[in-house]
């Protein structure tokens, strides 16, 4: 368990939110997030200390989620960075998979590499699937650290590095000598064979390197001088590691602010419901552009080594979010044939649905949502503008004349019904896709939007239990307060199942395991989890099991062939392949239980609301008001400081001690 | 339209969501690289009309392809668990190597469709290893010709065709698995069709089938209109049939008429005695993709982006070729430039948007091994893409009718005895424009065995040219064992050979002398031009 007390910020685009858990319960804080985002950390863990009437210096622990190395990646920031490859492939980065972005498109975009061609660079040496053939000439390296004087940073991706790290290491501890940038090595980032994929991840880390170096350094030292520890930062793969060890593998924090969020809501979702009863979770997360839909199981969040962040691939392991694009401020419109569109067109912020009344006159979901009575007229949704129903209802009454229906409800009805189909083909896509049924999944909605749609969604999913956690807000920072320390380690090692021997992959594993234990910072005993990825010899794409300690070669045959016939409905007697054995080391830590209160279970008002598609009068309760252990039948709404909560008819939620509402369908106990 | 707009676009996105889900399912399970890294495949949903009513986009030139499989099973009246195998060109089929499954959607013991699957497949008989040869004169040199047979029969898969193919094909092994993720793609249609109607009702679904259809032709209709009336021609040509070589003139007329386009390639040279020949659905295909590429590609593909498109041939010429003509060939070369030619014709009624010609070819590759190791190693090679109205042309990328990834070179050295010497971009290749055409590739290999290597390639004699004033591009050149051969190739080589094969680039739009100086600095300071 982490000291107490125990800080964790999580900064988004427009807040900085701070949750701070003291002997005496749970403070939460928010505040603006700054362009120098170390500037918002402090200010917010100053604004839930005075809350908590606690100094800075008594905190013990501080973990944090950001989103310096993402921005940087998004918004082509990063550092000047030079890259050295093997003779005769220092295209590889821009070629890539030779692809081009659209089929039809005969106007569309490449993303250009981070690296122009100018600053890649060929050194002569050769490594095969056997190892070195050709070592590096030394004398061409100190050359090549003449021309590299003006780099920020430096990647170096050889050829079958993955295999043997010889020349790599060579050509790297000559620049580190010689250079003050820092250099970033392929074998250190990702030991893995695909030599794009490869290379694009380490020029990636190179490239948001000097960003997250400085950041954590100043950061670091800010915390310091007001007497709070150095952060411990959240991954990509939704564990924390310290922060000396994140600066080192910087890219494995370009999907820090999600995991974060994907996190709490399976910590939420696991203290609110017998967890056993369910496959897993999807969580889902509905904000203002955007939607993100992911799955946990067993307390894990599903991981993918195929992920691509702003037209990069990066194949160190992630949480694998799928993205849409419809969020609350997605504009809804015809089509030339006919069809009623939403998205991928945002109002965004400014000037926002019509609803926010700041010149903005496209119907967006958020003002179906407004027309439906799902949303009350008056309402803040977290603070800024106050909704206005007449506008909402303007915008899409001209919708509803555009689509040939009859009313501004029956295309508010429409524009709800198609957002929800655009999000239910997502959620499909991450569990059947993957040989899961979503009817044995809870669905758990967080967001400005989520809670508005997941009845909704869950009814035509099939999903009988929705999960809604309290502060949606600072959920990621919850999430930061009870997250596990975790560190990967992995390596390509392509060999048939059948040929391999026991005693040689215990040697692997030990090493991986010796790798990935050596980063944690605490001295508790850790949880190790092995597993591996294969196919059939001859296909191209693994499916990923747990290995057993000591291994089983007969066991790991038998959940392979499981594995695929759950993914892709049949197995087959054919030879199988290993192509890379994954160690997982964890030091799990307790998410501290919070305390809620509330007193009163009585509607606060009535509102006229479409469900079952007629308008009628329901009621509307105030969320922070419910008692733990109230009972809401639908049809009616809930609404809290950020969004609201749809229960349709056929639901009933359930206030849980901690306040996360937990929303079932049919006959409940 | 029988459905409102709300679950027009609800039903949409879930069926084309099953057609995506098929093809996840097959690049997933399949052993071919052309299917699991090159994803040359396709996936789609047909109604019992023998209407595709979805369709997952990997790659263009299947499109214009499966409707004709499909009727050859329809004729076939199957019963429910039944699955049909075919590739015959002649019927149903586009080259060979590109195998199909279909598959009847059966609820309630009713066929309310098809699902369909096509890929191609790594090797499938013939005289050389990859079934691509370059010197074939009749498809019985290409390898297998599977008319339309029942693979599966109740749900069973009849072992003795099974068995049949697999005595036919250099990899048994590896088309069993292909076959076998095909089926499965094939049943996961079946279900979650089934599931669909659960949901929404026989009836619903139905409606469904034809409002999507009726959607897409709408639109097609549409942005057909806004496309100048008249008649447009345009004329290039194939360098030779693999047997000479030969000149063959492709030549097409594009009559748009409010909305409809009629597309005739009378005046095109006659069927060759090589295997450049293309059945007439290949050049369906072309014309569809340059139909999608100029209307808007945003337009669900279905039966109904084609209603208002007309193709034709004269029987017997290059795109409309008999029994027993080889035709491996078209698949991949001609369709190339019947794209070319068609969009060139468009050009002349939209002269602001069609960018200058891109490189035209896939550069086949096909190396096998004649020794102990017998391997069978496929690729096509990226190019430049042309200049455009308002940006430069993409470097390094596939065009027109393919969009393959490549094998990476870790995965090739690992699974073939082959050494890639050299993977780079190739300077100056691209047109110089006001929009400079984009660069082609240099891609060495030095095989390490005794081989036969196949070159199937366009663009080596006639340039991608450029639109506008801009200038043309690069052609593309072969070598083996350092020495230059033709644009197509069949050649026994030694261990320790190299062959290399620097690709074409794309013509540039514009006049060059528009061209921005900070842009011609860029491209001086980056490398990707050196002469100018």
């Amino acid at each position: 368990m982490v000291a107490s007390p125990h800080v964790s910020v999580d900064v988004g685009g427009t807040f900085t939110d701070v949750a701070l858990m003291t002997e005496s319960g749970l403070v939460t804080a928010k505040v603006p997030s700054t362009e120098e985002q170390s500037e918002g950390v402090l200010s917010g863990i100053r604004k839930a200390c005075e809350r908590a009437n606690l100094r800075p210096e008594d905190i013990n622990a501080f973990t944090h989620a950001m989103t310096v190395s993402v921005n940087a990646l998004l918004e082509r920031k990063g550092a000047e960075t030079a890259l050295v490859t093997t003779d005769g492939f220092r295209d590889v980065l821009e070629i890539g998979r030779q692809t081009r972005p659209s089929l039809y498109d005969l106007d569309a975009e490449q993303t250009s590499p981070l690296v122009s061609r100018r600053n890649r660079f060929e050194i002569d040496e050769r490594t095969t699937t056997d190892g070195v053939e050709n070592p590096v000439n030394k004398e061409d390296v100190y050359a090549l650290a003449e021309e590299l004087e003006d780099a920020e940073s430096v990647a170096i991706s050889l050829l079958h590095s993955y295999t043997d790290g010889e020349n790599e290491s060579t050509v790297a501890e000559i620049l580190r000598e010689r250079l003050d940038a820092p250099v970033s090595v392929s074998h250190e980032v990702l030991s893995a064979f695909r030599e794009y994929e490869r290379t694009s991840t380490t020029v990636a880390d190179a490239y948001v390197r000097p960003a997250i170096d400085s950041y954590l350094g100043e950061l670091t030292s800010q915390a310091e001088r007001v007497g709070i520890p150095a952060p411990q930062v959240m991954q990509s793969n939704g564990g924390i590691a310290d922060a000396d060890t994140v600066r080192k593998h910087a890219v494995t924090t370009v999907m820090s602010g999600p995991a974060a969020g994907v996190v709490g809501a399976a910590a939420s979702a696991e203290r609110s419901v017998d967890s056993t009863a369910f496959e897993g979770f999807v969580t889902f997360d509905m904000g203002g552009t955007s939607s993100d839909v992911s799955l946990v199981q067993d307390g894990e969040i599903a991981r993918t080594t195929n992920g691509n962040v702003g037209g990069h691939p990066i194949a160190t392991p992630m949480v694998d979010v799928t993205t849409v694009g419809s969020g609350g401020g997605s504009v809804a419109w015809v089509d030339a044939g006919g069809a009623l569109r939403v998205g991928p067109e945002s109002a965004g912020a400014d000037p926002g649905p019509a609803c926010y009344n700041r010149g903005g006159t496209q119907p967006t979901v958020t003002d179906a949502n407004l027309v439906l009575g799902y949303i009350g007229e008056g309402a803040t949704l977290g603070g800024e503008v106050s909704l206005n129903a007449d506008a909402a209802h303007k915008a899409l009454a001209s919708l509803a004349e555009e689509a040939g229906l009859n009313s501004a409800r029956e295309a508010a009805s429409g524009v709800y019904r198609v957002a929800n189909a655009k999000m239910t083909r997502a959620i499909r896509s991450v569990t059947v896709e993957r040989g899961y049924d979503p009817r044995e999944f809870g669905l758990v909605a967080f967001g400005g939007a989520g809670p508005m749609h997941a009845t909704a969604l869950a009814e035509r999913l099939e999903i009988d239990c929705v999960i809604v956690p309290l502060a949606g807000g600072v959920l990621s920072a919850y999430g930061l307060l009870g997250a596990d320390e975790q560190h990967d380690a992995m390596r390509t090692y392509r060999t048939r199942l059948t040929e391999t021997r026991p005693d040689e992959l215990e040697a692997m594993y030990d090493e991986l395991t010796a790798d990935a234990c050596s980063e944690l910072t605490r001295s508790e005993e850790p949880t190790v989890e092995r597993t591996a990825d294969l196919r059939y010899a001859g296909q191209s794409f693994e499916l990923e099991v747990s290995v057993d300690d000591p291994i089983s070669i007969e066991t790991v045959q038998e959940r392979f062939g499981a594995a695929h016939e759950r993914a892709y409905g049949y197995q087959m007697n054919e030879p199988v392949e290993i192509v890379t054995l994954r160690v997982a080391a964890s030091i799990e830590n307790e998410v501290p239980p919070t305390s809620y209160t509330g007193g009163d279970d009585t509607p606060a008002r009535e509102r006229s609301g479409v469900f079952d598609e007629s308008r009628q009068s329901v009621p509307v309760y105030v969320r922070n008001r419910l008692a733990p252990s109230s009972r809401i039948e639908g049809p009616a709404v809930v609404e809290d400081d950020e969004s609201t909560i749809v229960v349709r008819p056929d639901w009933t939620g359930i206030v849980q001690p901690d306040g996360t509402m937990v929303l079932e369908r049919g006959e409940i106990a | 339209m029988s459905l409102d707009a709300v679950s027009l676009e609800v039903l949409r996105h879930q069926l084309s969501g099953i057609a995506e889900e098929m093809g996840h399912v097959l690049i997933h399970g399949a052993y071919s690289p052309n299917i699991k890294e090159r994803q040359d495949c396709s996936t789609a949903l047909f109604d019992a009309d023998g209407r595709m009513v979805a369709q997952a986009e990997h790659i263009p030139v299947h499109l214009g392809a499966m409707p004709e499989a499909v009727k050859t099973i329809m004729d076939r009246e199957p019963n429910p668990g039944d699955a049909y195998v075919l590739n015959d060109p002649f019927d149903g089929g586009t080259h060979l190597p590109d195998v199909t499954i279909v598959a009847p959607l059966v609820i309630n013991d009713e066929i309310l469709g098809y699902g369909i699957t096509r890929a191609h497949h790594g090797d499938i008989g013939g005289m050389t290893p990859g079934s691509m040869p370059a010197g074939a004169t009749e498809i019985y040199q290409e390898g297998l010709r599977l008319p339309v047979v029942k693979l599966v029969e109740d749900g069973d898969i009849d072992e003795n065709v099974l068995s049949l193919v697999l005595a036919n094909v250099r990899n048994p092994d590896e088309r069993r698995a292909d076959l076998r993720a095909q089926l499965a793609a094939n049943d996961r249609a079946n279900k979650r069709v089934a599931e669909l109607v659960d949901t929404h009702g026989r009836e619903r679904i139905l409606d469904a089938f034809d409002a999507v259809i009726d959607y897409s032709r709408e639109r097609t209709e549409n942005e057909l209109e806004t496309i100048p009336d008249g008649t447009y021609e345009a004329h290039d040509v194939l360098e030779g049939d693999g047997v000479t070589d030969e000149s063959i003139p492709i030549q097409v007329t594009v009559t748009i008429d409010g909305q409809t386009v009629e597309v005739d390639f009378a005046g095109t040279a006659g069927q060759v005695n090589g295997n450049m020949n293309a059945p007439l659905p290949v050049a369906k295909s072309a014309v569809y993709f340059v139909v999608r590429a100029v209307t808007d590609p945003d337009i669900p593909p279905t039966d109904g982006c084609y209603q208002p498109v007309a193709v034709s041939a004269p029987e017997g010429s290059l795109l409309n070729p008999t029994h027993p003509s080889a035709v491996v060939g078209g698949n991949v070369e001609t369709s190339q430039r019947v794209t070319d030619v068609v969009l060139s014709a468009f050009a002349e009624a939209l002269p602001d948007e069609i960018p200058a010609q891109s490189q035209g070819t896939m550069n086949n590759l096909i190396i096998g091994g004649r020794n102990e190791t017998d391997f069978t190693y496929y690729e096509t090679i990226a190019g430049g893409f042309g200049g455009r109205p308002s940006r430069d042309g993409m470097d390094g990328v596939q065009v027109g009718m393919t969009n393959t990834l490549n094998t990476p070179i870790e995965a090739l050295e690992a699974e073939y005895p082959m050494r890639v010497e050299q993977y780079t971009l190739r300077p100056d290749s691209g047109g110089d424009g006001q929009y400079r055409g984009g660069l082609g590739i240099v891609r060495s290999v030095t095989v390490e065995d005794d081989a036969t290597v196949s070159l199937l390639t366009e663009r080596r004699r006639v340039v991608p040219a450029g639109v506008r004033g801009g200038d043309d591009a690069a052609t593309g050149e072969n070598y083996i064992g350092g020495e230059q051969v033709p644009a197509k190739t069949t050649k026994a080589i030694e261990s320790g050979t190299t062959v290399t094969v620097k690709t074409p680039g794309g013509g540039g739009y514009g006049d060059p002398d528009k061209r921005q100086s900070d842009a011609r600095q860029r491209d001086r300071l980056g490398g990707k031009t050196e002469g100018k």
